[in-house]
């Protein structure tokens, strides 16, 4: 008599059950980079292009998106749920338990629009000591004021934020994903606070603002919003910047190093 | 013979053949003259020119089709060509316009293979000379990654809006740090070291109270080629076993660069005064505490004068492009000025100025 859990011979029950164990994570620890994507308010499109212009950049590692959003529309989701706590919360926690789990992997985590509020809420409601490594906000509709400082302790290597003065969604928000004053930082980029301490000019020596240019057009960036998740550009001017153990020889932070 | 039935379509294909001619036009037009720029120095094989030219177009219309499928054509060529420069000048030992050029390879292909690597090796092994060139990107960004020196001023030609295809419409030098370059330099092959100025023209000439002088010599001929630097073609840029990046201090001012004893290593500095144009200004501080001042362009010719805390200090007549003068800053250390252009229009000159140690 063949041994059945539901009707399935027990050997290849065991081997399905092994095969989902280890897709599910409980294989063990991830050794390679961990990006960690979140799309935009209302749109679903971004994370497909972005893990692809990792894995064309040589990214082996893993890839998941975190999905924030409501389901009730792009505006509620930009204007309700990209600033509450709660989520960016709930972001955190993913985030520490990834690091938990692969204290020495290489966590990225790249936003798009109104992801990347979720992104820094959760930054900053991060328990001590815990870090991801590098931070990219594509096309961010969070404030360009909004003081980076607290939440940079939590990033290991630099953040990095595209913005472009072509970007027509940006250029119409009536308010920023975040709830504060400003441009959003997608439109012209962060700006460090006025009060310059040296912890604040140690933060935004890490923060890059990487402008459009034309030169971006040959990787089809053409400034536009979405078009920054753009599989080319992922590959060509994002991934030499996350995936390397070192800084980018082209980068310019906002503030020098004290 | 024509009849009402016939009329129609014929009438529709002479519309419809009228409205793609019009199309046609409109949408060269649309590209404007740098792409036209653009195009006739893709034909002259200067695809780094191309580049400049197909950028400043892209910044007045970035969602233009034909542009883009410009700049993506000519972006792997004009990358090569500052590779070639960057390799070029490595082995002349001109590291500043080495790093430089790499620099520009990067910023036109940020997945370039090998550029950040060799970066990396020039800021390890010659940290001196590579410094002030990555303080000014620091400042400047993009703009300040010029070969300078008689090495490759090969870059911005386009920026400046001057160029052997003709001026651009708008002419717009950007930032007042642009660098313009003679038209001589714009051939794409290494240009030869810059004849050396008229001995005697400009006697030194010292101001009272000062330590300075200025002193007119002839450009001392460049050192001689030696053996190529050997860059190991470096395996891809994840494959590598990471290095530490060497921290850099911050420095307030360029630490002195080392060279062979009378020879310039390339610029600390290039600036561009202006009588006529207000872009830039008539007088500026230069280095070591010394500015410059234009007194008058005539010609091809440019009089020039220097000062040291508001005190006249020398006077250059009669200086062109490529002639150089000598005079000391106000730390005693010796410094090079050299005309790298003159514009007679506007009354502007641009001016680069090196160490001699």
């Amino acid at each position: 008599m063949t041994l059945t859990i539901f009707n399935i011979p027990f050997r290849r029950t065991a081997f399905l059950f092994a095969v989902v164990a280890t897709l599910s994570g409980c294989g063990g620890p991830s050794r390679g980079p961990v990006t960690v994507f979140l799309d935009g308010a209302g749109w679903f499109a971004g994370s497909s292009p972005v893990k692809a212009g990792l894995k064309d950049a040589g990214d082996r590692g893993d890839f998941e998106t975190f999905v924030w959003s409501s389901g009730l529309g792009p505006a509620h989701d930009h204007l309700v749920v990209a600033s509450t706590r709660g989520v960016g919360r709930r972001l955190a926690a993913r985030l520490e338990k990834i690091r938990q789990r692969a204290p020495n992997a290489r966590i990225n985590v790249i936003a798009l629009s109104a992801g990347t509020s979720v992104v820094l809420n959760a930054l900053e409601q991060m328990k001590p000591g815990v870090a991801v490594d590098n931070v990219v906000l594509l096309s961010s509709s969070s404030s360009e004021s909004r003081d980076l400082t607290p939440l940079m302790a939590h990033v290991r290597g630099r953040l990095y934020a595209t913005c472009s003065t072509n970007d027509g969604i940006l250029s119409s928000l009536i308010t920023n994903a975040d709830h504060k004053d400003g441009n959003p930082a997608g439109l012209t980029g962060f700006k460090p606070p006025r009060r310059n301490s040296p912890d604040t000019r140690a933060a935004y020596a890490r923060v890059v603002n990487l402008p459009w240019k034309p030169a971006y057009l040959a990787y089809d960036w053409n400034g536009g919003h979405t078009a920054a998740t753009n599989r080319k550009f992922i590959a060509a001017v994002i991934a030499p910047r996350i995936l390397s153990n070192e800084p980018f020889p082209a980068d310019r932070p906002v503030m020098a190093a004290p | 013979m024509l009849d009402a039935g016939n009329a129609a379509p014929i009438r529709r294909m002479y519309t419809a053949a009228l409205l793609m001619g019009l199309a046609g036009t409109l949408s060269g037009c649309a590209t404007g003259q740098d792409y036209e720029i653009g195009q006739r120095a893709e034909r002259n094989q200067e695809p780094h020119v191309a580049y400049d030219a197909y950028c400043r177009a892209a910044a007045k219309n970035p969602d233009n089709g034909t542009i883009k499928s410009a700049i993506k054509r000519v972006t792997p060529k004009a990358a090569d060509y500052w590779e070639k420069q960057g390799h070029l000048a490595a082995g002349e030992k001109r590291y500043a316009d080495a790093w430089r050029n790499f620099m520009h390879v990067l910023e036109i292909r940020p997945d370039h293979p090998s550029a950040g690597l060799v970066i990396r090796q020039l800021e390890q092994q010659h940290p001196t000379e590579v410094a002030y060139a990555r303080q000014e990107f620091e400042q400047r960004g993009a703009r300040s990654l010029v070969a300078s020196g008689q090495g490759a001023g090969q870059t911005q030609v386009a920026q400046s809006g001057s160029t052997p295809y003709g001026r651009t419409a708008t002419a717009d030098l950007g930032s007042e740090d642009d660098i313009y370059v003679p038209p001589s330099r714009v051939r794409g092959t290494p240009p030869p070291p810059p004849p050396p100025p008229t001995a005697g023209k400009y006697g030194p000439q010292t101001g009272a109270g000062s330590s300075s002088a200025v002193t007119a010599s002839p450009m001392s001929p460049m050192p001689s080629s030696s053996a190529p630097i050997p860059y190991n073609p470096p395996a891809p840029r994840y494959a590598q076993t990471p290095t530490p990046f060497p921290p850099t201090a911050p420095m307030a001012t360029a630490p002195p660069m080392t060279a062979n004893a009378g020879q310039p290593t390339g610029f600390m500095v290039v600036r561009t005064l202006s009588k006529e144009d207000r872009r830039y200004a008539r007088r500026r501080e230069f280095v070591d505490g010394v500015a410059i001042r234009i007194d008058d362009v005539d010609d091809d010719e440019a009089d020039l004068e220097l000062f040291m805390g508001g005190i006249r200090i020398a006077e250059i007549k009669g200086i062109r492009i490529n002639e150089s003068a000598r005079f000391v800053g106000q730390t005693g250390r010796q410094f090079r000025l050299i005309v790298l252009d003159i514009r007679e229009s506007t009354e502007t000159v641009r001016i680069g100025v090196s160490p001699i140690n």
